[in-house]
């Protein structure tokens, strides 16, 4: 029955919209982070997310396209830095460096997280409904 | 004269079981939404539906699935095409995600010879199931994304539910006509 790998597809997917929102919620822990005694902030992350088939004949039935984070990825714009002498992590010249998340693309990518999550959970909850009423046909 | 008995079941039967198909294809839609250079796929339910019902009176299906498959792809010289896709030939390489979008257009627009066609010697050939597999389509994007991904969310969406009723509506024929037969049988 070719509509139960939609619960593998749907479920590929919600899974790897959890790994974004999980990234998301990491850059935003960190958007005030400060660097390291090293000097190296906290760099945003981002996840990449690939094409996997899903057909019901196998890995290479390309007839159903699940979803996985292919990689994470950092961003490797430097870190805001901000003038601050009294803080204890301000470098020679008075500057701290902070992370480079933007807190406003976060947002964003979470609220489109959110919505692909919820999208996906609705096609399944389709399918389930579809399924169950084929099991009654006949009766 | 069993078969006739069962032939409008056998009808809405192949009927359902392309109406999953599709239903599949538009998860895989739904859950690539965010796959940098994703395309969509959908179903041609019309040319699917006539071929598994083997409906050679669908002159449209017969053709799509008789048509010389691989010689449309390379065929065409840049100057011999028509006006639908002739402002490809000018794009650069750069600019993929429009020139994908002008071709694909074309392809849907029903007129057959510049299925596929390169127009560029630099162009990559579009996938080779594209406009090689005639019960497969794909939905021209409104809006062109900056990753190339194809999938129009609010489209596919629509497309879901609709494909849901339908599905459902086969449903409900293969129910009636067993419970027709059944009472033909029993007489009561």
């Amino acid at each position: 029955m070719s509509m139960f790998s939609i619960f593998n597809v749907s479920g590929s997917a919600v899974s790897a919209q959890t790994q974004r929102l999980n990234v998301v919620a990491s850059n935003l822990a960190n958007v005030d982070a400060v660097a390291r005694p090293d000097g190296e902030a906290y760099k945003a992350r981002q996840v990449v997310f690939q094409t996997v088939p899903m057909g019901p004949n196998g890995p290479n039935d390309r007839s159903a396209a699940g979803v996985k984070v292919q990689t994470v990825i950092e961003n490797q714009t430097p870190g805001r830095r901000m003038f601050n002498p009294d803080h204890p992590s301000a470098d020679a010249q008075g500057y701290v460096t902070h992370s480079n998340v933007n807190a406003v693309e976060e947002m964003v990518n979470m609220i489109s997280a959110t919505r692909s999550y919820q999208n996906n959970v609705e096609i399944m909850n389709t399918a389930k409904t579809l399924l169950l009423k084929t099991l009654q046909m006949g009766q | 004269m069993l078969d006739k008995l069962t032939a409008r079941l056998d009808f809405q039967g192949s009927a359902l079981v392309l109406r999953a198909e599709r239903q599949r294809q538009l998860a895989s839609n739904i859950a690539n939404v965010d796959t940098p250079g994703y395309v969509a796929h959908d179903v041609n339910f019309k040319t699917a539906m006539a071929a598994a019902t083997g409906d050679v009176s669908s002159s449209e299906a017969r053709l799509m699935l008789a048509a010389p498959r691989a010689s449309s792809i390379t065929a065409n010289p840049a100057g011999a095409l028509p006006a639908g896709v002739s402002g490809v030939t000018q794009q650069s390489t750069g600019s993929a995600a429009t020139g994908r979008s002008i071709s694909t257009s074309a392809l849907m627009s029903g007129t057959s010879s510049p299925r596929g066609a390169l127009t560029h010697p630099q162009h990559q050939a579009l996938r080779s199931r594209l406009g090689t597999d005639p019960l497969e389509t794909f939905p021209i994007q409104a809006q062109p994304s900056a990753d190339n991904n194809t999938v129009d969310v609010d489209r596919e969406r629509a497309a879901l539910v609709d494909n849901t009723v339908r599905y459902e509506a086969a449903l409900r024929f293969i129910n009636g006509t067993a419970r027709t037969l059944n009472t033909a049988i029993t007489g009561q």
